[in-house]
């Protein structure tokens, strides 16, 4: 679709075509509408405190009911981790730990439920879940490129043969140029 | 409504509430005290691993690592003090330190004389297959054969003979490399057991001394303290001076054990004698090399803060060029040199390192996990071992309402974690059980420790059983010496979801009891009969359960000042009773089975029993964050039973009242709560506070928070207002 820009150029092209003698009047309409054509600021809600105000109005409450539902989430999980005897089911509630540490930000606690969870003996898929993801945190988020290497290094020799692997592969190789520039 | 009230319970109850049914053990705290020297308990292996010494309860113990073989070897007379066995290298005995512990008048040592045991070929000679269990048999009552006496010196204190630091075997087989004090100063010497003579091999001599020999037998090493810091000298095994070289003036870490001795100092202060084994440099496996820690600051006085240190690390063939690491705190621990010399794994504060020594680049082998303890790379060098702790989680409490309070709390459980030689690949193989002086074996991938279980909600007898985990058969055997420790095995059992090895365990165990004389065997049985009960109830025998438990009940001691009380003494034994079996079932880890026990109390029961299991159920709730149940047990169950129970003394119900209150109306309490929930708990308040004016302001007090809580401004007003008119 044209943009308003190229239709007024079209209205302007016409007007000299078809009135030859108007280059004038072509050369003012160009100026004026030139000015009008210049796209203006609408009046959006993101700059808008009374929109602001009921969007946030209108979420607060969710979001309340959100904060105390994560710190039931968490102390489910964690009682699922003090009363299973079962290593796979204790490793996925570290896992889940760690989304959530994740989610909000704590990127130590977030590597220390990984590793828990590393430690658990979890199923292999969760495993690799695991160890792709603790590299993610220690290369982008804990500038801990060394022991990303190890974490991305462990996941390749213990399963070769799959995408995780693969990806991490990929990742190792990244991880050992932010590395160099961060030593620069 | 009737209420018991009774002075004597009043008088009972400060009493009972001090009393706390759990034994807590704080884990990793620091103490401003000086560390003292602590008794040594490792269990050494055999140099081909076949068999392990050691020493416990004043005796020696020989065992075979397969098989059935637990003899005892030697057994302390009063007073006297035993070290720990030192299997001589490449042969099949030991030796071990015997003291009388006394101060001889003229010299005023403690004289100690070292002995070498043979021991007999069907040590050797027993195999696996006449094993009937992973627990061995108790030690047979068996006269040994003679010790052999090979020479007597004399130690600075007694704590050097518990404490394993007087005598090492020189790597030959031949000298013993021993401590002897001479004049108020201890010298390094060797007894050869060939020509019985003995020499001095070291020109360090000092108070406060210890040493450490080669790997090769070429070196010695001795760490020499007279009241300041700690020099690290090394040299050929003689006296010459000149042979000799000082590595270090100020080794660390600064603090060490130390043990006041009866010496007269010329500045009047007293003398100490100070453990320096934990500063002595660890020689690496081809004897090319020292690492010690350098204190930096060697000015300052020990403290809890934590302090700079260098790693250093000594070739052996230029000591001049030494090479350091530096780090920002002396809490470093656990050194081990890896098989092959290149690497360096220790401890710092709670991070597993470990230091490639060519080029110094270190590894965090065990990432943000808090590690307890390293016990370093196992023989062949593929595997290393270390400790976590199992237990993270917020101490919780309950009130119940004989007074006892009860606490569900972490305790010092380990999780033993080993993994490939690089870190890893970690692998839990031994869990909730308190670990010991763990160590690898001489050739092949076993471990022994002690092991012992430390109940994290009620009080249990002491006893910690040896073990030997090979990893490679994936199999732990037991040594108990007692029955107590006998039964202690089931514990492990128990903890690990095995319930029928628990329960073949302790019935065992119960039948030993029945033909044993012994003063102490009642309240053994006693107890044999509730673990078992608690395992019979997990694999939902409740018959059997029932029978044990019964049993338990009949054999319940009411304490003396119990008695002195109103309560009825019957009522006293099934509360302690019922106390015992859900603490056990919550600290065994069997949560769920405690709180449908805990449940079918409160159905089957309409006073007390019903209102002690209700308080339990609180602290469960409680303990995993159950903030709902947590409240509407209390709000509708307890608090109604307590208020209406006849039998409850008048002191009694009101602190219960009063607790309970004071934790439900906690703001860490409320905030996790629907506002629903809170408008709904409020209301019940305000009910139970309408038919029970004696209690009715703290109710309505209650009631209010709740209603605060939910945000109902109006409620929480005439709640308020109605409390104010009243007063």
């Amino acid at each position: 679709m044209a943009s308003e820009q190229e239709c007024l150029h079209a209205v302007i092209m016409s007007v000299t075509y078809l009135h030859p003698g108007s280059v004038v009047l072509a050369a003012v309409l160009s100026i004026v509408l030139a000015g009008c054509a210049t796209p203006t600021t609408k009046p959006d809600g993101t700059f808008d405190p009374e929109a602001l105000w009921r969007s946030a109005n209108h979420r607060h409450n969710a979001a309340v009911a959100s904060i105390h539902e994560l710190a039931r989430l968490e102390s489910d999980y964690k009682a699922i981790i003090r009363l299973t005897r079962d290593g796979e089911l204790r490793g996925r509630a570290y896992l889940r730990l760690a989304e959530l540490s994740n989610a909000s930000g704590d990127d130590k606690a977030t590597r220390k439920n990984l590793e828990q969870a590393l430690h658990c003996g979890m199923a292999p898929a969760d495993q690799r879940v695991a160890l792709l993801e603790l590299g993610f945190v220690l290369d982008q988020r804990l500038n801990d490129y060394a022991a990303a290497r190890v974490a991305y290094q462990q996941l390749i020799n213990e399963h070769p043969d799959s995408k995780e692997a693969a990806l991490a592969s990929l990742r190792l190789q990244y991880v050992t140029e932010r590395s160099e520039a961060h030593d620069d | 409504m009737m209420i018991n009230r009774s002075s004597a319970v009043s008088r009972l109850l400060p009493t009972l509430l001090a009393g706390v049914l759990m034994l807590t053990v704080a884990v990793g705290c620091l103490s401003s005290t000086p560390a003292r020297w602590e008794p040594e308990r490792k269990i050494p292996f055999s140099p081909d691993d076949r068999a392990i010494a050691y020493t416990h309860h004043d005796a020696v113990y020989v065992a075979r690592t397969q098989g059935d073989k637990h003899r005892k070897v030697f057994a302390a007379e009063q007073g006297q003090l035993i070290s720990t066995p030192h299997w001589a290298p490449g042969q099949r005995g030991f030796l071990f330190a015997v003291s009388a512990g006394a101060r001889d008048q003229s010299s005023s040592n403690i004289g100690y004389e070292v002995y070498f045991w043979a021991a007999p070929e069907d040590i050797w000679t027993d195999d696996e297959s006449s094993a009937k269990s992973d627990t061995v048999e108790l030690p047979e009552r068996w006269t040994p054969g003679p010790t052999k006496r090979l020479f007597r010196a004399e130690a600075m204190n007694a704590v050097q003979i518990s404490a394993d630091a007087l005598f090492e075997w020189h790597p030959d087989g031949q000298q013993v490399i021993y401590l002897d004090t001479t004049a108020g100063h201890q010298s390094v010497r060797a007894f050869d057991r060939q020509y019985r003579a003995s020499r001095i091999v070291s020109p360090i001599s000092n108070r406060s001394l210890a040493f450490s020999i080669s790997t090769d037998g070429k070196y010695l090493q001795v760490a020499s303290r007279d009241s300041e810091a700690t020099e690290l000298w090394f040299g050929p095994l003689d006296d010459l001076i000149s042979d000799w070289k000082r590595i270090e003036d100020r080794a660390g870490p600064k603090r060490v054990p130390r043990e006041e001795i009866p010496i007269v100092s010329p500045d009047g202060e007293p003398a100490w004698l100070y453990d320096l084994r934990p500063q002595l440099a660890k020689w690496s496996p081809d004897s090319l090399w020292l690492a010690h820690m350098r204190s930096v600051d060697a000015e300052a006085e020990p403290s809890d803060d934590p302090e700079p240190v260098d790693v250093m690390l000594t070739p052996v063939d230029a000591p001049d060029e030494q090479r350091s690491i530096s780090f920002p705190d002396d809490r470093l621990n656990d050194l081990h040199w890896a098989p092959g010399s290149a690497r360096l794994g220790f401890l710092d504060g709670s991070d597993l390192l470990v230091i490639e020594t060519s080029t110094g680049v270190q590894t965090d082998l065990a990432g943000a996990l808090e590690v307890e303890r390293f016990i370093g790379w196992s023989k062949p060098g593929d595997q290393l071992a270390y400790l976590l702790s199992t237990e993270y989680f917020d101490s919780t409490n309950t009130l119940l309402p004989t007074g006892h309070v009860v606490r569900w709390a972490p305790t010092d459980r380990h999780n033993l974690v080993v993994a490939k030689h690089d870190g890893t690949l970690p692998k839990s193989r031994f869990n909730m059980m308190n670990i010991e002086a763990a160590q690898w074996g001489n050739q092949s991938a076993k471990l022994s420790f002690w092991a012992t279980y430390i109940p994290s909600v009620s009080l249990l007898p002491p006893g910690d059983p040896a073990a030997v985990l090979d990893l490679d058969k994936d199999s732990i055997r037991w040594y108990p010496t007692d029955l107590a420790e006998y039964a202690h095995v089931g514990h492990y059992y128990l903890l690990n979801g095995e319930a029928g090895q628990a329960i073949a365990q302790y019935s065992d165990a119960l039948r030993r009891v029945s033909d044993t004389t012994d003063d102490e065997m009642p309240s053994l049985a006693r107890n044999l009969h509730l673990w078992r009960g608690v395992a019979y109830r997990t694999t939902g025998d409740r018959m059997s359960a029932d029978l044990d438990f019964t049993n338990v009940r009949e054999n319940t001691i009411v304490e003396p000042e119990e008695a002195a009380s109103d309560w009825d003494a019957d009522l006293l034994r099934t509360l302690a009773t019922d106390r015992d079996i859900l603490s056990t079932m919550i600290s065994m880890g069997y949560v769920p089975i405690a709180t449908g026990y805990a449940r079918e109390l409160a159905d089957t029961d309409s006073d007390v029993r019903r209102i002690q299991a209700l308080c339990y159920l609180s602290l469960v709730y409680d303990s995993l964050g159950q903030h709902n149940a947590y409240t509407e047990n209390i709000v509708e169950a307890l608090l109604p039973a307590l208020l209406t129970s006849p039998a409850m003394p008048t002191e009694g119900a009101n602190e219960m009242l009063r607790w309970y209150l004071e934790r439900l109306t906690d703001h860490k309490n409320i905030a996790q709560l629907e506002d629903a929930a809170k408008l709904r708990h409020g209301a019940s308040l305000a009910t139970l506070a309408q038919s029970n004016p004696d209690h009715r302001d703290g109710l309505l007090r209650g009631s209010s928070v709740f209603h605060r809580g939910a945000g109902d401004i109006a409620a929480e007003t005439n709640t308020l207002r109605s409390i104010a008119s009243q007063d």
